[in-house]
Protein backbone atom coordinates (compact mmCIF):
# COMPACT_ATOMS: atom_id res chain seq x y z
CA UNK A 1 0.00 0.00 0.00
CA UNK A 2 2.98 2.27 0.66
CA UNK A 3 3.90 1.64 -2.97
CA UNK A 4 0.53 2.91 -4.23
CA UNK A 5 0.60 5.90 -1.89
CA UNK A 6 1.51 8.47 -4.60
CA UNK A 7 -1.56 7.34 -6.55
CA UNK A 8 -3.85 7.53 -3.51
CA UNK A 9 -2.53 10.93 -2.37
CA UNK A 10 -2.75 12.38 -5.89
CA UNK A 11 -6.29 11.09 -6.34
CA UNK A 12 -7.42 12.42 -2.98
CA UNK A 13 -5.70 15.74 -3.64
CA UNK A 14 -7.53 16.20 -6.93
CA UNK A 15 -10.85 15.11 -5.39
CA UNK A 16 -10.58 17.62 -2.54
CA UNK A 17 -9.46 20.40 -4.90
CA UNK A 18 -12.68 19.80 -6.89
CA UNK A 19 -14.76 19.86 -3.69
CA UNK A 20 -13.12 23.13 -2.62
CA UNK A 21 -13.55 24.71 -6.01
CA UNK A 22 -17.21 23.65 -5.97
CA UNK A 23 -17.56 25.96 -2.97
CA UNK A 24 -17.13 23.70 0.07
CA UNK A 25 -15.25 25.40 2.92
CA UNK A 26 -11.89 23.91 4.04
CA UNK A 27 -13.36 22.73 7.37
CA UNK A 28 -16.36 21.10 5.65
CA UNK A 29 -14.06 19.49 3.09
CA UNK A 30 -11.97 18.00 5.89
CA UNK A 31 -14.97 16.51 7.72
CA UNK A 32 -16.59 15.36 4.47
CA UNK A 33 -13.51 13.18 3.82
CA UNK A 34 -13.36 11.90 7.40
CA UNK A 35 -17.07 11.07 7.65
CA UNK A 36 -18.00 9.86 4.18
CA UNK A 37 -14.59 8.76 2.83
CA UNK A 38 -15.87 7.88 -0.64
CA UNK A 39 -14.34 10.04 -3.37
CA UNK A 40 -16.65 9.06 -6.21
CA UNK A 41 -19.77 9.49 -4.07
CA UNK A 42 -18.56 12.84 -2.67
CA UNK A 43 -17.93 14.22 -6.16
CA UNK A 44 -21.28 12.95 -7.43
CA UNK A 45 -23.37 14.65 -4.72
CA UNK A 46 -21.50 17.98 -4.81
CA UNK A 47 -23.71 19.54 -7.53
CA UNK A 48 -26.80 18.38 -5.58
CA UNK A 49 -25.52 19.94 -2.36
CA UNK A 50 -24.82 23.17 -4.22
CA UNK A 51 -28.27 23.11 -5.79
CA UNK A 52 -30.02 22.63 -2.40
CA UNK A 53 -31.57 19.33 -3.51
CA UNK A 54 -33.62 17.35 -0.98
CA UNK A 55 -31.67 15.07 1.34
CA UNK A 56 -33.14 11.86 -0.07
CA UNK A 57 -31.89 12.77 -3.57
CA UNK A 58 -28.40 13.32 -2.19
CA UNK A 59 -28.41 10.09 -0.18
CA UNK A 60 -29.91 8.03 -3.00
CA UNK A 61 -27.25 9.32 -5.38
CA UNK A 62 -24.56 8.35 -2.88
CA UNK A 63 -26.17 4.94 -2.53
CA UNK A 64 -26.21 4.24 -6.28
CA UNK A 65 -22.60 5.38 -6.71
CA UNK A 66 -21.57 3.16 -3.79
CA UNK A 67 -23.68 0.14 -4.79
CA UNK A 68 -20.63 -1.73 -6.15
CA UNK A 69 -19.47 -2.08 -2.55
CA UNK A 70 -22.49 -4.29 -1.77
CA UNK A 71 -21.03 -6.81 -4.24
CA UNK A 72 -17.55 -6.30 -2.75
CA UNK A 73 -18.87 -6.88 0.77
CA UNK A 74 -20.30 -10.22 -0.38
CA UNK A 75 -16.96 -11.15 -1.92
CA UNK A 76 -14.94 -10.60 1.26
CA UNK A 77 -17.60 -12.13 3.52
CA UNK A 78 -16.32 -15.77 3.37
CA UNK A 79 -12.84 -14.49 4.30
CA UNK A 80 -13.97 -12.87 7.53
CA UNK A 81 -17.03 -14.87 8.58
CA UNK A 82 -15.40 -16.06 11.81
CA UNK A 83 -15.06 -12.54 13.19
CA UNK A 84 -17.57 -10.70 15.39
CA UNK A 85 -20.20 -8.26 14.15
CA UNK A 86 -18.24 -5.26 15.42
CA UNK A 87 -14.96 -6.48 13.91
CA UNK A 88 -16.65 -6.97 10.52
CA UNK A 89 -18.34 -3.57 10.82
CA UNK A 90 -14.95 -2.01 11.57
CA UNK A 91 -13.04 -3.50 8.66
CA UNK A 92 -15.90 -3.11 6.18
CA UNK A 93 -16.50 0.56 6.92
CA UNK A 94 -13.29 1.83 5.31
CA UNK A 95 -12.98 -0.67 2.47
CA UNK A 96 -11.93 0.82 -0.89
CA UNK A 97 -11.82 -0.37 -4.50
CA UNK A 98 -8.05 -0.53 -4.46
CA UNK A 99 -7.64 -2.35 -1.12
CA UNK A 100 -10.35 -4.82 -2.07
CA UNK A 101 -8.73 -5.62 -5.41
CA UNK A 102 -5.30 -6.06 -3.84
CA UNK A 103 -6.69 -8.29 -1.11
CA UNK A 104 -8.54 -10.63 -3.50
CA UNK A 105 -5.44 -10.80 -5.71
CA UNK A 106 -3.32 -11.81 -2.71
CA UNK A 107 -5.87 -14.14 -1.06
CA UNK A 108 -8.13 -15.60 -3.79
CA UNK A 109 -9.32 -18.35 -1.47
CA UNK A 110 -11.11 -17.72 1.85
CA UNK A 111 -9.57 -20.91 3.26
CA UNK A 112 -7.32 -20.08 6.14
CA UNK A 113 -6.02 -23.52 6.88
CA UNK A 114 -3.69 -22.70 9.78
CA UNK A 115 -6.37 -20.65 11.53
CA UNK A 116 -4.07 -17.62 11.76
CA UNK A 117 -5.19 -14.00 11.43
CA UNK A 118 -2.95 -13.28 8.41
CA UNK A 119 -5.83 -12.31 6.12
CA UNK A 120 -7.56 -9.89 8.45
CA UNK A 121 -4.26 -8.28 9.50
CA UNK A 122 -3.25 -7.81 5.87
CA UNK A 123 -6.65 -6.30 5.06
CA UNK A 124 -6.64 -4.07 8.14
CA UNK A 125 -3.12 -2.77 7.46
CA UNK A 126 -4.03 -1.98 3.89
CA UNK A 127 -7.30 -0.14 4.53
CA UNK A 128 -5.80 1.86 7.40
CA UNK A 129 -2.82 2.89 5.26
CA UNK A 130 -5.20 3.80 2.44
CA UNK A 131 -7.33 5.89 4.83
CA UNK A 132 -4.28 7.78 6.14
CA UNK A 133 -2.89 8.50 2.65
CA UNK A 134 -6.34 9.69 1.52
CA UNK A 135 -6.60 12.13 4.45
CA UNK A 136 -3.03 13.35 3.79
CA UNK A 137 -4.06 14.15 0.21
CA UNK A 138 -7.13 16.02 1.48
CA UNK A 139 -5.01 18.06 3.93
CA UNK A 140 -2.52 18.96 1.18
CA UNK A 141 -5.46 20.16 -0.93
CA UNK A 142 -6.85 22.21 1.96
CA UNK A 143 -3.54 23.92 2.81
CA UNK A 144 -1.69 24.05 -0.52
CA UNK A 145 -4.39 23.32 -3.11
CA UNK A 146 -4.30 26.78 -4.60
CA UNK A 147 -0.52 26.52 -5.14
CA UNK A 148 -0.79 23.39 -7.29
CA UNK A 149 -1.46 24.24 -10.95
CA UNK A 150 -4.11 21.97 -12.45
CA UNK A 151 -2.00 21.96 -15.62
CA UNK A 152 0.33 19.45 -13.98
CA UNK A 153 -2.33 16.80 -14.44
CA UNK A 154 -1.46 15.16 -11.11
CA UNK A 155 -4.83 13.46 -10.99
CA UNK A 156 -3.72 11.02 -13.68
CA UNK A 157 -1.51 9.29 -11.08
CA UNK A 158 -4.68 7.74 -9.59
CA UNK A 159 -5.75 5.79 -12.69
CA UNK A 160 -2.11 4.78 -13.24
CA UNK A 161 -1.89 3.24 -9.77
CA UNK A 162 -5.04 1.21 -10.55
CA UNK A 163 -3.54 0.13 -13.89
CA UNK A 164 -0.78 -1.62 -11.91
CA UNK A 165 -3.50 -3.66 -10.18
CA UNK A 166 -5.50 -4.46 -13.31
CA UNK A 167 -2.66 -5.82 -15.49
CA UNK A 168 -1.46 -8.58 -13.10
CA UNK A 169 -5.05 -9.74 -12.46
CA UNK A 170 -5.56 -10.64 -16.14
CA UNK A 171 -3.57 -13.86 -16.07
CA UNK A 172 -5.62 -16.66 -17.66
CA UNK A 173 -8.23 -17.16 -20.38
CA UNK A 174 -11.32 -16.58 -18.21
CA UNK A 175 -9.77 -13.44 -16.70
CA UNK A 176 -8.94 -12.06 -20.18
CA UNK A 177 -12.48 -12.59 -21.45
CA UNK A 178 -13.99 -11.22 -18.24
CA UNK A 179 -11.78 -8.10 -18.44
CA UNK A 180 -12.62 -7.55 -22.13
CA UNK A 181 -16.34 -7.82 -21.39
CA UNK A 182 -15.90 -5.33 -18.53
CA UNK A 183 -14.07 -2.91 -20.86
CA UNK A 184 -16.68 -3.17 -23.64
CA UNK A 185 -19.55 -2.79 -21.15
CA UNK A 186 -17.85 0.23 -19.65
CA UNK A 187 -17.42 1.86 -23.08
CA UNK A 188 -21.10 1.27 -23.91
CA UNK A 189 -22.43 2.54 -20.56
CA UNK A 190 -19.91 5.29 -19.81
CA UNK A 191 -22.50 8.05 -20.00
CA UNK A 192 -25.03 6.51 -17.61
CA UNK A 193 -25.69 8.72 -14.57
CA UNK A 194 -24.47 7.94 -11.05
CA UNK A 195 -21.37 6.17 -12.39
CA UNK A 196 -23.61 3.15 -12.99
CA UNK A 197 -21.08 2.05 -15.58
CA UNK A 198 -19.06 0.51 -12.73
CA UNK A 199 -21.90 -1.73 -11.54
CA UNK A 200 -22.87 -2.66 -15.13
CA UNK A 201 -19.26 -3.63 -15.90
CA UNK A 202 -18.96 -5.69 -12.72
CA UNK A 203 -22.16 -7.64 -13.46
CA UNK A 204 -21.18 -8.23 -17.10
CA UNK A 205 -17.66 -9.35 -16.15
CA UNK A 206 -18.86 -11.80 -13.50
CA UNK A 207 -21.51 -13.15 -15.89
CA UNK A 208 -18.87 -13.59 -18.60
CA UNK A 209 -16.71 -15.55 -16.16
CA UNK A 210 -19.65 -17.87 -15.37
CA UNK A 211 -20.27 -18.47 -19.09
CA UNK A 212 -16.57 -19.11 -19.75
CA UNK A 213 -16.50 -21.65 -16.96
CA UNK A 214 -19.55 -23.44 -18.40
CA UNK A 215 -17.99 -23.57 -21.84
CA UNK A 216 -14.46 -24.49 -20.76
CA UNK A 217 -14.77 -26.17 -17.36
CA UNK A 218 -11.42 -25.87 -15.64
CA UNK A 219 -9.87 -27.59 -12.68
CA UNK A 220 -10.73 -25.74 -9.50
CA UNK A 221 -7.52 -24.18 -8.32
CA UNK B 1 -27.18 24.88 1.91
CA UNK B 2 -26.95 25.94 5.57
CA UNK B 3 -24.30 24.47 7.84
CA UNK B 4 -26.86 22.34 9.67
CA UNK B 5 -28.30 21.02 6.40
CA UNK B 6 -24.80 20.29 5.13
CA UNK B 7 -24.03 18.21 8.22
CA UNK B 8 -27.32 16.32 7.93
CA UNK B 9 -26.35 15.54 4.32
CA UNK B 10 -22.84 14.42 5.41
CA UNK B 11 -24.22 12.29 8.22
CA UNK B 12 -26.65 10.50 5.90
CA UNK B 13 -23.89 9.95 3.35
CA UNK B 14 -21.71 8.51 6.10
CA UNK B 15 -24.43 5.97 6.92
CA UNK B 16 -24.77 5.20 3.18
CA UNK B 17 -21.00 4.56 2.96
CA UNK B 18 -21.05 2.27 5.98
CA UNK B 19 -24.19 0.45 4.85
CA UNK B 20 -22.97 -0.30 1.31
CA UNK B 21 -19.50 -1.34 2.43
CA UNK B 22 -20.59 -3.66 5.23
CA UNK B 23 -24.04 -4.91 4.11
CA UNK B 24 -23.35 -8.47 2.97
CA UNK B 25 -20.24 -8.73 5.11
CA UNK B 26 -22.55 -8.45 8.13
CA UNK B 27 -25.57 -10.35 6.77
CA UNK B 28 -23.39 -13.08 5.32
CA UNK B 29 -23.37 -15.18 8.46
CA UNK B 30 -27.12 -15.69 8.02
CA UNK B 31 -26.83 -16.22 4.25
CA UNK B 32 -23.55 -18.00 3.62
CA UNK B 33 -22.12 -17.38 0.16
CA UNK B 34 -21.58 -20.65 -1.76
CA UNK B 35 -18.05 -21.43 -2.88
CA UNK B 36 -18.97 -21.41 -6.59
CA UNK B 37 -20.53 -17.93 -6.29
CA UNK B 38 -17.46 -16.69 -4.46
CA UNK B 39 -15.24 -18.06 -7.19
CA UNK B 40 -16.97 -15.88 -9.79
CA UNK B 41 -17.21 -12.83 -7.55
CA UNK B 42 -13.41 -12.84 -7.65
CA UNK B 43 -13.71 -11.23 -11.10
CA UNK B 44 -15.62 -8.26 -9.61
CA UNK B 45 -12.68 -6.16 -8.36
CA UNK B 46 -10.77 -6.10 -11.66
CA UNK B 47 -13.96 -5.23 -13.55
CA UNK B 48 -14.67 -2.34 -11.17
CA UNK B 49 -11.12 -1.00 -11.54
CA UNK B 50 -11.40 -1.24 -15.35
CA UNK B 51 -14.66 0.73 -15.23
CA UNK B 52 -13.00 3.39 -13.07
CA UNK B 53 -9.83 3.73 -15.17
CA UNK B 54 -11.19 3.38 -18.71
CA UNK B 55 -13.29 6.60 -18.75
CA UNK B 56 -10.17 8.53 -17.64
CA UNK B 57 -8.05 7.02 -20.44
CA UNK B 58 -10.20 6.43 -23.52
CA UNK B 59 -12.62 9.31 -23.07
CA UNK B 60 -12.62 13.07 -22.75
CA UNK B 61 -15.34 14.90 -20.89
CA UNK B 62 -17.08 17.48 -23.04
CA UNK B 63 -17.10 20.60 -20.84
CA UNK B 64 -20.41 21.80 -22.28
CA UNK B 65 -22.52 18.63 -22.08
CA UNK B 66 -20.54 16.85 -19.31
CA UNK B 67 -20.72 13.68 -21.46
CA UNK B 68 -17.80 11.35 -22.11
CA UNK B 69 -16.63 11.30 -25.70
CA UNK B 70 -14.32 8.66 -27.12
CA UNK B 71 -10.88 10.11 -27.79
CA UNK B 72 -8.23 7.67 -28.94
CA UNK B 73 -5.52 10.28 -29.55
CA UNK B 74 -4.96 11.84 -26.15
CA UNK B 75 -2.05 12.24 -23.70
CA UNK B 76 -3.95 9.88 -21.40
CA UNK B 77 -3.64 7.04 -23.94
CA UNK B 78 0.13 7.53 -24.13
CA UNK B 79 0.28 7.78 -20.35
CA UNK B 80 -1.60 4.50 -19.95
CA UNK B 81 0.65 2.78 -22.53
CA UNK B 82 3.67 4.09 -20.61
CA UNK B 83 2.16 2.84 -17.36
CA UNK B 84 1.61 -0.67 -18.74
CA UNK B 85 5.18 -0.76 -20.12
CA UNK B 86 6.50 0.45 -16.77
CA UNK B 87 4.54 -2.23 -14.96
CA UNK B 88 5.52 -5.09 -17.28
CA UNK B 89 9.21 -4.17 -17.00
CA UNK B 90 9.35 -3.68 -13.24
CA UNK B 91 6.15 -5.17 -11.69
CA UNK B 92 6.20 -2.11 -9.40
CA UNK B 93 3.30 0.30 -8.82
CA UNK B 94 5.69 3.18 -8.23
CA UNK B 95 7.40 2.63 -11.60
CA UNK B 96 3.98 2.32 -13.26
CA UNK B 97 2.99 5.74 -11.91
CA UNK B 98 6.38 7.27 -12.75
CA UNK B 99 6.69 6.00 -16.35
CA UNK B 100 2.98 6.66 -16.94
CA UNK B 101 3.25 10.27 -15.73
CA UNK B 102 6.41 10.72 -17.81
CA UNK B 103 4.70 9.53 -21.02
CA UNK B 104 1.56 11.54 -20.15
CA UNK B 105 3.52 14.76 -19.51
CA UNK B 106 5.71 14.38 -22.61
CA UNK B 107 2.66 13.69 -24.76
CA UNK B 108 0.96 16.80 -23.40
CA UNK B 109 4.00 18.90 -24.26
CA UNK B 110 4.14 17.56 -27.82
CA UNK B 111 0.42 17.36 -28.63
Amino acid sequence: MVESSPGIVAWSLVTSISLLSAGLSPVDTFWFNIMVYAGSSQLAVMPLINGDYPFWTIWLTGMIVMSRFIIFSATIQPHFKQYSFLQRLGIGTINTDMSFAKFIEKFPSPNNSDGSHTQILYFLGMILAHWIFWQIGALIAIFFGSDIPSSWGLGFAGPLALLALIVPAIKHKTAVVSALVAAITCMLTVNLPYRLTIVCSVFAAVFAAVLMDKKFPQRRA
Amino acid sequence: MSTVDLWIAFFGLMLVSIFTRTSLLLLGSKFPIPETVHEFLRYAPTAALIAIVLPEVLFMKDPATQLFELNLYSPQIFGAIGGVIGFLLTRSILATIFVGMLFFTLARMVM
